[in-house]
């Protein structure tokens, strides 16, 4: 069914549209909450918070755009207000000098979904959710800082960590494969 | 270059799907917006107008059948129309000596022909659905003299108790009633000794009806009814489920509710209204493996525990309770007193509630309870369309009311269950309306 109808349908109180919409989204945002939140039953709560803000609002939506992307930044919001309740530590690494890293394209292809999660996963909060933003969900800089209520310099600096540690752990999963710098 | 094992990152965590527990969903149904208040309030609005409606024309219909106002422009059956009444000679000359009435030439030719005829010269005379409209003027001269000898039968019949006409004047008034001047039998006149004349006059005569098959009128009713359902698997899995279903549940005796109002023009009558059905069903389970504790207490100590294992029979009620819209368009015809029709129509389920214990698909008990915004698992909260058929018969009892018994059956086309339930069930009503017809108009 068209988004735009099913949204209409759900405004009028359809249930079975409402379950339409929420089958169809809903195991993409459980990876989301996945990959933001500590723990299965916290992404639980996520998912099931951000639905409910997704059916609140749904008439705020507007029609010309993405469905998908719109429920998107409502779960990750979600996952990130659930993250500031737990008191989520974000290390400034003003002073840091922090240097870019890459891994070969290959190591990361060869990894498989499983795999490449559990990395993300095994990473810190706090690198991990800038990570997310910035690299899977696209946010800029300036967004993140926004949105996490950092600077911008610490967002940088998160990201660079970040991605230094998620190409470590690939290399230490594959140590044939070696790092550039 | 250095974007590029992120990109790879990315493609690949971003359309990443995980699966969703089910105890998420019923949560989030739980917590659903109700359906917009825009709708409800139409929805009042539209219901209290009808209310509205009927009871102005309720009103209407008690004011108008009050015999003091009867004055004027009465013209139910039974009743014949007198204008210009307070100008009456005849009333005149009964204001001054009641007890003295003659009827001079002048007075008996005109009161006749111009007066008291003249007050009902302008029916519509509805026997067998069409009407005339005649003139006694025309006939005066040739009429004169038989309408003097009628004119003095007329006014002694009505205001002498025990007179009664001799033959041949009832012959010559024979005449005038088939000339569609005359009601066929005159009711006494009533006089008010204070000083007002009220006249009531009950006659057996002809429906003067002015509004050539149009009218309005407004039904209650309530009866019984018997609600079997139709239960089929959507899956060839689901067949032993559906087996167990049949064999727990029964029908029960029913009831079924409504108002409604109805447009009749010719023998094509519209009708609309709101309808409550209840319906009835008993579920029996036996579980085998019930048992029970007997805990003795003596001083507040427990001294023996006993569980006794056994077998447990329940039966439970289950109800569904309904509001509908039922619109029909039926078919109506006379024969004498009896009124017939057949009312074929569709109606629209507008709320539903669900209360009792049915197999879930692990062939446990379950409740079904779905009172309340969030719905039950298995039965919806609105079930959707139905077609009936309804076939009435009905007696008048009175000029504006009639009493009617209507057979009828009802098959709901959509289902009762939610969609997701592996099981379709639908639902064919029988039942029987007893109710009451009140005319407006």
């Amino acid at each position: 069914m068209d988004n735009k109808l099913l949204a209409s349908k759900c405004l009028k109180g359809d249930q079975k549209a409402c379950k339409e919409l929420y089958d169809s989204y809903a195991p993409s945002m459980m990876a989301v909450c996945q990959r933001y939140c500590k723990s299965q039953e916290q992404a639980e709560d996520c998912l099931q918070d951000g639905f409910i803000k997704v059916f609140v609002h749904l008439e705020s939506w507007n029609a010309s755009g993405d469905l998908g992307a719109w429920i998107r930044r409502i779960i990750v919001n979600t996952c990130l207000s659930s993250l500031k309740n737990a008191k989520a530590q974000w290390v400034n690494f003003e002073d840091e000098v922090v240097m870019a890293v890459s891994v070969e394209c290959d190591a990361v292809s060869r990894l498989g979904f499983q795999e490449l999660e559990e990395l993300l996963l095994k990473m810190p909060i706090g690198y991990r959710t800038v990570f997310n933003l910035h690299v899977i969900e696209g946010y800029g800089y300036d967004e993140i800082a926004t949105m996490l209520q950092i600077t911008e310099s610490t967002c940088r600096s998160q990201m660079h960590k970040a991605k230094n540690c998620l190409a470590k752990k690939i290399t230490e999963l594959q140590p044939e494969v070696k790092y550039a710098v | 270059m250095t974007n590029n094992w992120m990109d790879i990152v990315r493609k690949k965590l971003y359309f990443q799907e995980k699966k969703v527990p089910d105890h998420i969903w019923i949560t989030v149904q739980k917590n659903l917006p109700q359906k917009r208040k825009r709708n409800k309030f139409y929805f009042s609005i539209f219901y209290s107008g009808i209310v509205l409606i009927g009871t102005f024309s309720l009103l209407w219909f008690i004011q108008n059948v009050n015999p003091s106002n009867l004055d004027n422009s009465y013209t139910q059956k039974g009743n014949v129309k007198i204008t210009n009444r307070g100008n009456h000679p005849i009333l005149k000359q009964l204001q001054s000596s009641p007890d003295d009435v003659r009827l001079s030439n002048e007075l008996q030719s005109s009161s006749i022909n111009s007066n008291l005829v003249n007050g009902i010269k302008n029916v519509t005379f509805n026997d067998k659905r069409y009407k005339k409209e005649k003139n006694i003027s025309q006939n005066n001269n040739a009429n004169q003299n038989k309408n003097l000898k009628i004119a003095n039968s007329i006014k002694r019949e009505i205001f002498e108790p025990n007179f009664e006409a001799p033959n041949n004047i009832q012959i010559l008034k024979a005449e005038l009633f088939n000339m569609n001047f005359l009601p066929q039998k005159l009711g006494k006149i009533i006089i008010d000794s204070k000083e007002k004349f009220m006249i009531g006059i009950h006659t057996e005569c002809y429906n003067f009806n002015k509004n050539q098959g149009r009218g309005f009128a407004i039904e209650l009713y309530a009866g019984p009814g018997y609600n079997p359902y139709l239960l089929t698997a959507k899956t060839t899995e689901s067949q032993d489920y559906r087996k167990s279903r049949i064999n727990s549940e029964s029908s029960m005796v029913s009831g079924i509710i409504g108002i409604r109002g109805i447009y009749t023009f010719s023998k094509i009558a519209l009708r609309a209204g709101l309808e409550y059905q209840h319906i009835h069903e008993k579920f029996k389970y036996r579980n085998t493996n019930d048992y029970k504790v007997i805990e003795v207490y003596t001083d507040s100590q427990l001294v023996r525990k006993d569980t006794i294992y056994g077998a447990r029979y329940l039966s439970i009620n289950n109800y569904h309770r309904m509001l509908h819209i039922p619109i029909s368009l039926a078919y109506e015809f006379n024969k004498g007193n009896i009124g017939y029709s057949i009312q074929p129509g569709v109606g629209l389920n507008i709320w539903s509630s669900h209360k009792g214990i049915i197999f879930d698909n692990l062939l446990r008990p379950k409740s079904v309870h779905s009172a309340g915004a969030s719905g039950g698992e298995v039965f919806k909260t609105k079930v959707g369309i139905f077609a009936f058929m309804n076939f009435q018969v009905s007696k008048r009892i009175s000029p504006n009311i009639k009493m009617f018994v209507e057979p009828g059956i009802m098959y709901f086309i959509s289902t009762f269950n939610n969609i997701d339930y592996i099981l379709n069930q639908k639902y064919i009503s029988y039942h029987v309306k007893l109710g009451l017809n009140y005319t407006i108009r």
